[in-house]
C-alpha cells in the first residue's frame, strides 16, 4: 500500500499563461448562477405550486404543521424538503419532460415492475361435483400461500388509486401480471358463498369474475413466456369453488371471443364499455331476459385518454402517443344516476359523465362518474320493476349504464368506500338480484377480498 | 439533507454561496460555512448534531492539552487513549453495539444482551474518522494543534464532506481553514465539477439504482430480516441474464453514486478555495486489486494504511506480520462499510486477493495487461455480490443463479426485453466510468488553445453550455424523483 496518485486535478492553480481570461471565466460562472437562481425563482413563485397531480392522482405534500416532537425527530425538516420538491410550479410538465427522457434512455423502463420469476401459487384441479361439502365458507382460510413480493401488505385501500401490480408493455399496449394466489381467490369465493347463504330466498346472486387484459389480449405464446398465471384456469377454479345457488356468469371466452375488438384499453388496466357490453349480454343470458342491443344505446366517445398504464410506467411514450378513446353504451331509456360521493355528499346527474374537458388521466371517469361509495341509477321510463345490487370495484363501472336497460332500480356499491354492507342494502331496498362483479386482478389481494367479504355482511 | 435534491441544489446552496462571498474575511466565511454546515446536518438529525459538536469540542480539547503537555510522554499518551477512545468509543456504539449485542447473543444462544435499535448517525464514520486523524496528527508533532474550536468544528462538520466522504485529512485544508481566496479559474472549475457529480448521481447513479431494484432487490428489501424468505424466493425465480444484468448496473451504480459525492464535495471546496485531495480515480480500469485500492475511495484506503497498517508495522516487520497487517486493515475496512458479517467477508475477500497479488500474482498481472483487466473486474464484480446482500443465503442464491443452479432459466421473454432497452443506458455508464469523457474534454480545450478562433470559441461554449445542461437535465431528473437513494446508511 503507498500513496501513488496518478491524478489529482484539485493541486496548485495552473501557469498564468494558459489560463482562461477573467472575463471569460466570469460569464462562465455568471451564466451558471443566472440559470441556477432563476430556477429558485420560479419554485418559490408560490400560486405557481399546484396542489394536486392529475397524472398521479394525488394531493401532493403541503408545508408542514410546526410541532416541537416532529421537529426533534427530524420529521419537521424532511417534510419541509418534500413539500418544497414535490408541488413544484408545472410539476406535471416537467415530469412528463423527464419521463420521456427516462424512457428515450431505457431508465423508465423499470418504472414498470419486472415480473421475471415471480411466480403465483399453482392452481389446483377443480374438483369434482361430489366434494362440494368442502366449499369454502366465511371462515378464514389458512393455506401455505406465498404471496408475488411486489404487492404490499395487507393495509386497507383509501381513496387513492391503488398502484397496480407490475405492468409490462408489450407493442403499444400496457398488461398487467396476475399472480394467482390461492387463499385469496378461496376467500374471494367464500364471500359470494357467504352472500348466497346470506340472500337465500331474498336476491339471486350472480358472480362475474373479469379477466384482465393480460389473460384475453396478449398473445398466447407471449403470455407463455412471462410469470403471469392462467386466468382461465384460475377464473375456472373459483367458480367450481362457488355454491349451487350461485350463478355464474363466466366471461372469460365471451371476451377472448371478441379479443380482436377494442374491448380493452391499451394505456389503462379497465376493459372498455365494448367489453363490458359483451359480458352484459353473457349476464342477460344468465338472468334470462333480453340484453339491449348495441344500436340501441346512445354512443359517445371522449378521446384523448391516457390510463393508469401510462402513468404507472412513467408515462412511456409507447403509451402516450397513442391515447385510448373511452367509449360509453348507453341504453335509450330515460335514466339518471344519484351519487353519494366520498364527502358524503348526494346529488343526482346523468348516466354518464361528461369527460370531454376533463384531464387526459381521467377519463375513464364517463361510466358512472367513477368511484364513488354508493350510487343509484333510477330508469324513469319504467313505473316499477326489478332492482339490482352490483358489488364492484372500478372494473364494474363500465357494466352499470348498461343493467338499467333491465332494471327500475340498479344501486351501485364500491365495497372499498361504501359504510353500508350489502346484507343492509338488500333489505333496505328491497333488492332481488346481486351481482359481484369484480376484476381478477382484486382477487389476488387479500386486502380487497377481505373487505368484500366484510362488506358482504 | 442530501446533494441530490432539490432543496439543496436550488435553495441550500444557493443561499449558502450568496452568503459566503457577501462576506469579505475568511473568518466571516467560516462562519457561513458553519452556521449552513450545522443546519444541513441538523436537517436530517436535530438533535444527533449534538454528538458531532461534542464530539469535536472533546478532541478539540485534548489537542489543546497534548500540545500543553509537551514532552511528558505520559501524558500526551494517556491523552491520545482518550481522544480515540471517544472517536472509536462513538463509532462502536451507535453503528456496531446493535451487532455486538447480537452476535453476542447468538453464540450464547440466549438473549444475553440487549440489542440496542440506534439509527446511526449519518456521516460518524467520516467525521469521527477525520477527528481522529486530527488528532493522531497533533500527537505524531505532524501539525500543530487548532487554537479554535470553531475551526475544528467547521473541519469536521463541514457540509462538504461530511456525510458521504472524502475524508479530509487536517493536515490538507489546515492553512485554508485561516486563510485562503478564491481564485476564479477553480471557482470554474469547481462549479463544473459540482454539476457533473449532480448529473452522473442524478440521472447516471439513479437510472442504475432503478434498475437493480428491478432486477435484484432494493436495499430495503434486502435490509428486512423478516423479508429474507421472500427474497430468497424471488431471487432465485430470477434468470441468469438478470443476475449478471443486475450486479452489473449496481457494480455502475456504486461507483457512480460513491464517486458523484466525491466530485460534489471536492467541486464545492475548490469554489470555497478549499482543496480535497481525489477520492476516486477511475478504479475500475485497474489492472489488478493492488491498483483499484489505489483508485477506489482513496481517503479510506490511506487512513487505514496511515493509522493502522504502518502503526503495526507495515511491511517492516517480515513476510507474515505483514500479512496479519494486511488482515487487520482488511477486515477493519469491510467491517467500516456497515456492522453486519458480509462486509468483512468483502473485506476479507479482497485481503485474500491483495496477499495473492503481492506473493505472485502482481508479477504475472504486469506482463499480461489484459488479462489483468478482466481479472480485476471479475474479483470487484463478484465482490459486490458480498457487498450487496447481508445474508449467506441471498448471496449464495445469486451466485448460483448466476451460473443456472437454481433451476432458473438462461434468460427469459422479460428480462430479454428489459435489458434491450437499458443498452444504451448502459453504455453511458460504462463510459462515465473510463477517463474518455474527461480526454475528450482535455483534447478540445488544447485544440481550442492552439488552433484559437474557432476551435478556441466553441471549446469555450461547450464549457459553459455543457454545465448548464448538466445542471437542468439533472433539475428535471430530481422533479420526477421517483428513485434517489441514499446509499451510505450504513457507513
Amino acid at each position: 500500500m503507498d500513496d501513488k496518485r496518478t491524478d489529482n486535478n484539485t493541486g496548485a492553480p495552473a501557469p498564468e499563461k494558459d489560463r482562461p481570461s477573467r472575463r471569460y471565466l466570469g460569464l462562465k460562472l455568471s451564466v451558471i448562477a443566472a440559470v441556477l437562481l432563476c430556477m429558485t425563482f420560479v419554485s418559490f413563485i408560490l400560486p405557481l405550486r399546484p396542489t394536486v397531480s392529475e397524472a398521479e392522482k394525488r394531493e401532493l405534500a403541503q408545508f408542514p404543521a410546526f410541532s416541537f416532537e416532529s421537529l426533534f425527530s427530524g420529521r419537521y425538516f424532511s417534510e419541509i424538503g418534500a413539500w418544497y420538491s414535490d408541488p413544484v410550479p408545472f410539476r406535471d410538465f416537467f415530469t412528463d419532460l423527464s419521463s420521456r427522457l427516462h424512457h428515450w434512455l431505457g431508465t423508465g423502463t423499470a418504472l414498470s415492475g419486472f415480473n421475471e420469476g415471480v411466480q403465483g401459487d399453482e392452481i389446483p384441479d377443480i374438483p369434482t361435483p361430489g366434494e362440494t361439502d368442502t366449499l369454502p365458507s366465511a371462515e378464514p382460510v389458512s393455506s401455505e400461500t406465498t404471496e408475488p413480493v411486489t404487492e404490499a401488505p395487507t393495509e386497507e385501500p383509501t381513496a387513492e388509486m391503488q398502484r397496480l401490480s407490475n405492468i409490462m408493455i408489450y407493442g403499444n399496449a400496457g398488461y398487467e401480471y396476475y399472480n394467482f394466489v390461492q387463499a385469496a381467490s378461496e376467500k374471494y369465493a367464500s364471500a359470494v358463498n357467504r352472500a348466497a347463504e346470506l340472500f337465500a330466498g331474498k336476491a339471486n346472486v350472480y358472480a362475474m369474475i373479469v379477466p384482465n387484459s393480460t389473460g384475453v389480449m396478449l398473445p398466447d405464446e407471449v403470455q407463455a413466456s412471462i410469470s403471469s398465471s392462467d386466468q382461465a384456469k384460475a377464473i375456472a377454479y373459483m367458480e367450481a369453488l362457488m355454491g349451487p345457488t350461485v350463478r355464474r356468469v363466466s366471461v372469460f371466452d365471451t371476451l377472448k371471443a371478441h379479443k380482436n375488438e377494442y374491448i380493452y384499453f391499451r394505456t389503462d388496466h379497465h376493459w372498455t364499455g365494448l367489453g363490458a357490453y359483451y359480458a352484459y349480454v353473457k349476464f342477460c343470458e344468465a338472468k334470462g331476459v333480453a340484453p339491449v342491443l348495441l344500436n340501441d344505446c346512445e354512443y359517445r366517445a371522449f378521446d384523448d385518454f391516457r390510463g393508469s398504464f401510462y402513468t404507472d410506467s412513467g408515462s412511456a411514450p409507447a403509451l402516450g402517443d397513442t391515447p385510448d378513446v373511452v367509449e360509453t353504451f348507453l341504453p335509450r331509456v330515460n335514466a339518471d344516476i344519484t351519487i353519494t360521493d366520498m364527502s358524503g355528499v348526494t346529488f343526482t346527474g346523468p348516466v354518464i359523465y361528461d369527460e370531454t374537458n376533463n384531464s387526459t388521466y381521467n377519463k375513464y371517469g364517463a361510466y358512472i362518474w367513477g368511484d364513488n361509495p354508493f350510487s343509484v341509477i333510477e330508469n324513469h321510463s319504467v313505473p316499477a320493476g326489478e332492482s339490482c345490487l352490483l358489488i364492484k370495484e372500478s372494473y364494474g363501472n363500465a357494466i352499470a349504464p348498461l343493467l338499467i336497460y333491465n332494471y327500475k332500480y340498479v344501486y351501485v356499491m364500491d365495497y372499498r368506500y361504501c359504510d353500508s354492507t350489502a346484507a343492509q342494502l338488500v333489505d333496505t331496498y328491497g333488492i332481488t338480484d346481486v351481482l359481484y362483479c369484480n376484476n381478477i386482478s382484486m382477487t389476488r389481494a387479500d386486502s380487497q377480498v377481505s373487505l368484500l367479504l366484510r362488506k358482504t355482511g | 439533507m442530501v446533494f441530490s435534491s432539490l432543496l439543496f441544489v436550488l435553495v441550500f446552496l444557493p443561499a449558502n454561496l450568496f452568503f459566503y462571498f457577501l462576506v469579505d474575511s475568511v473568518k466571516a466565511k467560516n462562519a457561513v460555512l458553519l452556521v449552513f454546515s450545522l443546519v444541513f446536518y441538523a436537517w436530517g438529525e436535530p438533535v444527533y448534531v449534538l454528538i458531532l459538536i461534542g464530539m469535536s469540542f472533546l478532541c478539540w480539547l485534548f489537542s489543546r492539552l497534548l500540545e500543553r503537555a509537551g514532552e511528558r510522554a505520559a501524558i500526551r499518551k494517556l491523552l491520545m487513549f482518550l481522544s480515540a477512545a471517544v472517536c472509536i468509543g462513538a463509532i462502536g456504539f451507535f453503528k456496531y453495539a446493535g451487532f455486538l449485542a447480537e452476535n453476542v447473543n447468538r453464540l450464547a444462544g440466549a438473549a444475553l444482551l440487549p440489542v440496542p435499535a440506534l439509527t446511526l448517525p449519518i456521516g460518524i464514520s467520516f467525521y469521527t474518522f477525520q477527528l481522529l486523524t486530527y488528532v493522531t496528527d497533533v500527537y505524531r508533532g505532524e501539525v500543530p494543534a487548532q487554537k479554535s474550536f470553531w475551526r475544528v468544528l467547521l473541519y469536521a462538520g463541514l457540509f462538504h464532506q461530511c456525510v458521504a466522504g472524502p475524508i479530509v485529512r487536517y493536515g490538507d485544508i489546515e492553512n485554508e481553514l485561516s486563510s485562503r481566496r478564491t481564485d476564479l479559474a477553480e471557482a470554474s472549475r469547481g462549479a463544473t465539477r459540482f454539476l457533473c457529480g449532480l448529473a452522473k448521481k442524478a440521472v447516471l447513479a439513479n437510472g442504475c439504482g432503478a434498475a437493480v431494484d428491478a432486477l435484484l432487490l432494493s436495499d430495503a428489501a434486502i435490509s428486512d430480516a423478516s423479508a429474507l424468505a421472500g427474497n430468497v424466493a424471488l431471487l432465485s425465480g430470477r434468470s441468469a441474464l438478470t443476475l449478471w444484468a443486475g450486479m452489473a448496473f449496481y457494480m455502475l451504480q456504486i461507483y457512480l453514486d460513491f464517486s458523484a459525492y466525491s466530485d460534489m464535495a471536492i467541486g464545492m471546496g475548490l469554489i470555497c478555495g478549499l482543496h480535497y485531495k481525489e477520492n476516486f480515480n477511475y478504479p475500475y480500469i485497474s489492472g489488478s486489486v493492488t491498483e483499484f485500492w489505489r483508485r477506489w475511495h482513496i481517503s479510506l484506503g490511506t487512513f487505514f494504511r496511515d493509522y493502522v497498517y504502518i502503526p503495526l508495522g507495515g511491511n517492516r516487520r517480515g513476510k507474515a506480520r505483514q500479512i496479519f497487517n494486511l488482515f487487520v486493515v482488511w477486515a477493519l475496512t469491510g467491517l467500516w462499510h456497515g456492522a453486519s458479517w458480509n462486509f468483512v467477508l468483502w473485506g476479507l475477500y479482497f485481503f485474500v486477493f491483495l496477499v495473492i497479488e503481492k506473493l505472485f500474482l502482481g508479477k504475472l498481472l504486469e506482463k499480461t495487461k489484459v488479462l489483468g483487466h478482466v481479472y480485476l473486474l471479475a474479483v470487484v464484480f463478484f465482490g459486490w455480490v458480498l457487498f450487496k446482500f447481508t445474508s449467506t443465503a441471498e448471496i449464495l442464491t445469486v451466485l448460483r443463479g448466476m451460473f443456472c443452479a437454481n433451476g432458473n432459466p438462461l434468460a427469459t421473454y422479460e428480462s430479454k426485453e428489459f435489458l434491450m432497452k437499458y443498452v444504451l443506458f448502459f453504455a453511458i455508464c460504462v463510459l462515465a466510468c473510463t477517463p474518455l469523457i474527461r480526454s475528450l474534454s482535455a483534447a478540445l480545450r488544447k485544440k481550442g488553445e492552439k488552433n484559437g478562433g474557432a476551435a478556441a470559441a466553441f471549446a469555450g461554449a461547450v464549457n459553459i453550455v455543457l454545465p448548464v445542461c448538466l445542471l437542468a437535465v439533472s433539475v428535471l431528473f430530481l422533479i420526477g424523483d421517483s428513485y434517489n437513494p441514499f446509499l451510505y446508511f450504513r457507513f
